[in-house]
């Protein structure tokens, strides 16, 4: 890894840490807001990195995992009034549980194709759960519903505000460690060998498949605890997460920060949210919306710059 | 009986408008290696410059006309600036790329035609029913099923009687052979994506009075023609036909009468609930068991797709 | 065992092998085997099915009818790293390395594999200790040490065709299949290329596709030609040599 990258990923961290603080001093609940999405939507493009980026399989459907997740979340939420079932304790593991379950099953049939369609059919079981979820009256259907209880470890509430927001950013630097040890270990060599030669991995005698399939349940596992985040964080269950765009909208922020890097997914979802944020509020005078801005500067990654972020700050090694 | 009919028209009357929408993207596809979702975006253009140039020219005919130029010349613009640099690239970035012309065009759109839905009438001369096989059905839509399997019938001919058609089966078959007949290549991806953004706009021209012109109608049939090209066959244009019309008459009977299916089956409001719901998964079931059966779809070509292991 | 014994008991068998790719027939049920020490070289024209033939040994390529034995057993219906776990390897003809990996990690993934400590998860993959002797010792085998640390991507033609060699050695195969060692090699690099066979051969048999005659006949204790997917002719090299079939089918064309 190299300087510049290193030195914007210590940059964001300063930042986002440094936000907690002077969002309560100064009164600017807004800026704690914008920095908790920021590190909820890093948290879940970085476990669709592992797929996306590292083991190199296009996977455009990671956003249903997220909203099982949420399910999860306001699924417990409706069912116990009381709040018996809101506690994070169980939310957590149940919902990396379930997440990682559908995305071992959904990466093992999706595995049998390859290039496009492996595209397709990994966007087609998105929009199944999506439509799934929308057939959820019970649970708002459609309109989604207010989630009544926030997940909470015993007094400690992911409710909103400062300790939810300290707590999502200890949970995003979690994620980066393990991913940073999964990457790094005999497991991820494998995965990112066998996206550099799949033949010869398999001619080495390595069941590339498993392997696949175990990516993609880690990384399912990781979406779905950005899904609780992401369900106390909006306190609102909706079935917006599991559509295809939102599917795409994660994999655009790997790539624009860099697929197949550490802090990739960070920057590409502080570049993402930030960009919202500050286009949105530049463009106001013209009326005109962010994306009209955000869409060419897509191109322009693609073009200009293939390696996203991190790659315009230094040629990603191995190793 | 009558009512089933009904559905089984309009079901393929959705169908062959699929079709026009993934011709140009399993052509695209299996051509130039390039997955396009700003596919979509050149549909919706299509019906906006219809509902612009009818209101202007006061002739559905006419403004239709001006509008299919218009499409393919924003096509091929759009081939000419950016799309051309994005063939050789890896899938991954052609959907990073394109997902931000998609951002684009809706926003120019909305810019452009503002904010709210916009509808077109069928002309008047179309505006009536017509008896089909003893059931009265709207003529407009009897034009759009006529009009598409006439799209598709000029296409085949093109394609498999035509010199430009062979030459197009040899690009699609081995880049290199085609190459080396002296095909030249710019030229030829040129024509294919101005021939998919024609196939594209015709699509989004004669729907336009069938539905609410709106910012987003790209992006959900864009969904339904990528299944149609991956259940046909990256690069088959007989495969895109069949899985057209296939997934048209799944679509469309599955949303008329799983519903009252279900509703027989486990009677309550947990059918009411499942069924619309099951109807809109029905052709994403599909999608998964023909990719599970058939990894390749139902009409393999010798298209670019990754190689196996 | 005795030696008589390991000899009667070919340690790779192939039965009735067929394959045809849309029509074209690649393999017209080829019976082949592989006695342990043994190096069974195939040659023969271009698209006369050797390629082919390697791919149905490993499993990468599904024959159409047939089947395929490894050390006594049957492993028609296993995967390629199934039967990589039982002792096979291959190298092949188009160089197929790790781009973006160093030397030593593109051995060491079949050193791990072979370990069975691939599925680790936490801890680092590490290419020291017992690991990364063995990958050194690979490698200075086949003459790679001083490039070790390189991007397997920057290597030479020559040694890309040494890494080729090393990589199908990671994962100590007792059966190995070579796809034309030889292939776009100088006269040099060539002989080299000989010697490293010949240094190789005996604890692992081997299966020699190749072009070059003369490394054929230097190595080979058994030549089998291959003809548009049928197999003419199978004996020793002297035989072979003068087997007037063969000389029409394909020495002649050569000559």
């Amino acid at each position: 890894m190299n300087r510049g990258v290193l030195l914007l990923a210590a940059a964001l961290f300063v930042l986002m840490v440094a936000a907690a603080p002077a969002a309560l001093l100064l009164g600017m609940p807004y800026l704690l807001s914008l920095f908790q999405k920021l590190a909820i939507l890093a948290i879940a493009a970085a476990g669709l990195n592992l797929v996306l980026g590292y083991a190199g399989l296009p996977a455009f459907g990671h956003g249903a995992f997220v909203g099982i997740g949420s399910y999860t979340v306001g699924i417990l939420a409706a069912e116990a009034a009381d709040g018996a079932l809101a506690s994070a304790w169980l939310q957590f593991p149940l919902a990396a549980l379930v997440a990682g379950l559908a995305a071992a099953l959904i990466g093992a049939i999706s595995l049998r194709t390859r290039g496009v369609a492996f595209l397709m059919i990994t966007l087609a079981f998105g929009q199944m759960l999506y439509f799934g979820a929308v057939a959820l009256e019970r649970y708002g259907g459609d309109d989604g519903m207010i989630i009544v209880r926030a997940s909470a470890f015993g007094d400690f509430t992911l409710a909103r505000g400062f300790g939810s927001y300290v707590f999502t950013l200890a949970v995003l630097a979690v994620v980066l460690l393990l991913m940073y040890r999964v990457t790094r270990s005999p497991f991820g060599f494998v995965l990112r060998g066998a996206a550099a030669n799949e033949r010869r991995m398999l001619a080495v005698g390595v069941a590339v498949p498993s392997y696949r399939v175990g990516a993609f349940a880690l990384s399912g596992a990781i979406c779905g605890v950005a899904g609780v985040l992401w369900a106390n964080y909006t306190a609102f269950l909706s079935p917006a997460p599991l559509a295809w765009t939102w599917s795409v909208q994660l994999a655009v922020m790997v790539l624009l920060g860099g697929a197949g890097t550490l802090f990739g997914p960070l920057f590409g979802a502080a570049a993402f949210v930030l960009l919202e944020e500050v286009l949105t509020g530049a463009l106001q005078p013209w009326r005109l919306d962010w994306h009209i801005v955000f869409g060419p500067l897509l191109l322009l990654v693609v073009l200009a710059a293939p390696g996203g972020i991190a790659g315009l700050l230094g040629r990603p090694q191995h190793g | 009986m009558t009512l089933f009919l009904e559905q089984v028209l309009n079901g393929l009357q959705f169908g062959v408008l699929l079709f026009l929408l993934s011709a140009g993207l399993t052509l695209v596809f299996g051509i130039m290696g390039l997955v396009n979702l700003a596919h979509g975006s050149l549909y919706m253009l299509g019906a906006y410059f219809a509902v612009t140039f009818v209101a202007w020219t006061e002739s559905f005919l006419l403004g239709s006309i001006a509008a299919l130029l218009s499409t393919v010349i924003v096509g091929i613009l759009l081939e000419r600036s950016v799309v051309r640099g994005l063939y050789d690239r890896p899938h991954l970035e052609q959907v990073l790329g394109t997902f931000g012309l998609i951002l684009f065009f809706n926003e120019l759109a909305r810019l452009a035609f503002g904010p709210a839905g916009l509808s077109l009438s069928p002309p008047p001369w179309l505006a009536g029913q017509i008896n089909v096989l003893g059931i009265p059905y709207p003529s407009y839509r009897l034009v759009v099923l006529v009009a598409g399997i006439l799209a598709a019938a000029a296409m085949y001919v093109m394609i498999a009687r035509t010199r430009a058609g062979m030459l197009l089966r040899a690009a699609a078959a081995n880049r290199g052979m085609a190459e080396a007949l002296g095909v030249n290549v710019r030229l030829l991806f040129l024509a294919v994506f101005a021939l998919g953004a024609a196939l594209s706009g015709l699509a989004g021209i004669l729907a336009a009075p069938l539905l609410t012109v709106r910012v987003g109608m790209g992006e959900e049939v864009l969904l339904l023609a990528f299944v149609v090209v991956v259940i046909g066959g990256i690069g088959s244009i007989r495969g895109a036909f069949v899985a057209a019309v296939l997934i048209g008459l799944i679509d469309t009977v599955g949303r008329a009468y799983l519903p009252g299916l279900l509703r027989a089956a486990f009677a309550g409001p947990v059918a009411d609930a499942v069924g619309p719901a099951l109807a809109s998964m029905l052709i994403y079931v599909a999608l998964a068991v023909v990719l599970v059966l058939r990894p390749r779809g139902l009409f393999p070509t010798a298209a670019r797709t990754d190689v196996a292991a | 065992m005795d030696k008589a014994a390991a000899l009667a008991e070919p340690l790779l068998t192939a039965r009735g092998l067929k394959k045809s790719f849309g029509g074209v027939v690649a393999n017209a049920s080829i019976d082949f085997d592989l006695r342990p020490r043994e190096v069974h070289a195939v040659i023969g024209p271009n698209g006369g099915g050797k390629t082919t033939l390697l791919g149905q040994l490993m499993g990468e390529i599904l024959p159409d009818a047939g089947s395929v034995r490894l050390g006594g057993i049957d492993v028609t219906a296993m995967s390629v790293p199934e039967r990589v776990m039982r002792g096979l390897a291959r190298s092949y003809q188009v160089t197929s390395v790790f781009p973006g990996f160093t030397v030593l990690e593109n051995v060491a993934f079949g050193l791990r594999a072979r370990r069975r400590i691939s599925s680790r998860l936490w801890r680092s993959a590490s290419t020291g200790g017992e690991l990364g002797e063995a990958a050194a010792a690979i490698l200075r085998r086949v003459g790679l040490s001083g490039r070790s640390g390189v991007d397997a991507a920057v290597l030479s033609h020559g040694e890309h065709r040494q890494l080729e060699i090393a990589i199908a050695l990671s994962t100590s195969p007792k059966v190995l299949l070579l796809d034309e060692p030889l292939a776009g090699l100088g006269v040099d690099e060539g002989r080299r290329m000989v010697e490293l066979i010949a240094d190789i051969r005996g604890p692992v048999a081997i299966v020699l596709v190749e072009h070059d005659m003369e490394a054929v006949f230097a190595l080979a204790d058994r030549v089998t030609v291959l003809v548009d997917g049928a197999a003419i002719a199978s004996g020793a090299p002297d035989s072979i040599r003068d087997d007037r079939l063969v000389k029409a089918a394909y020495l002649g064309e050569d000559a």
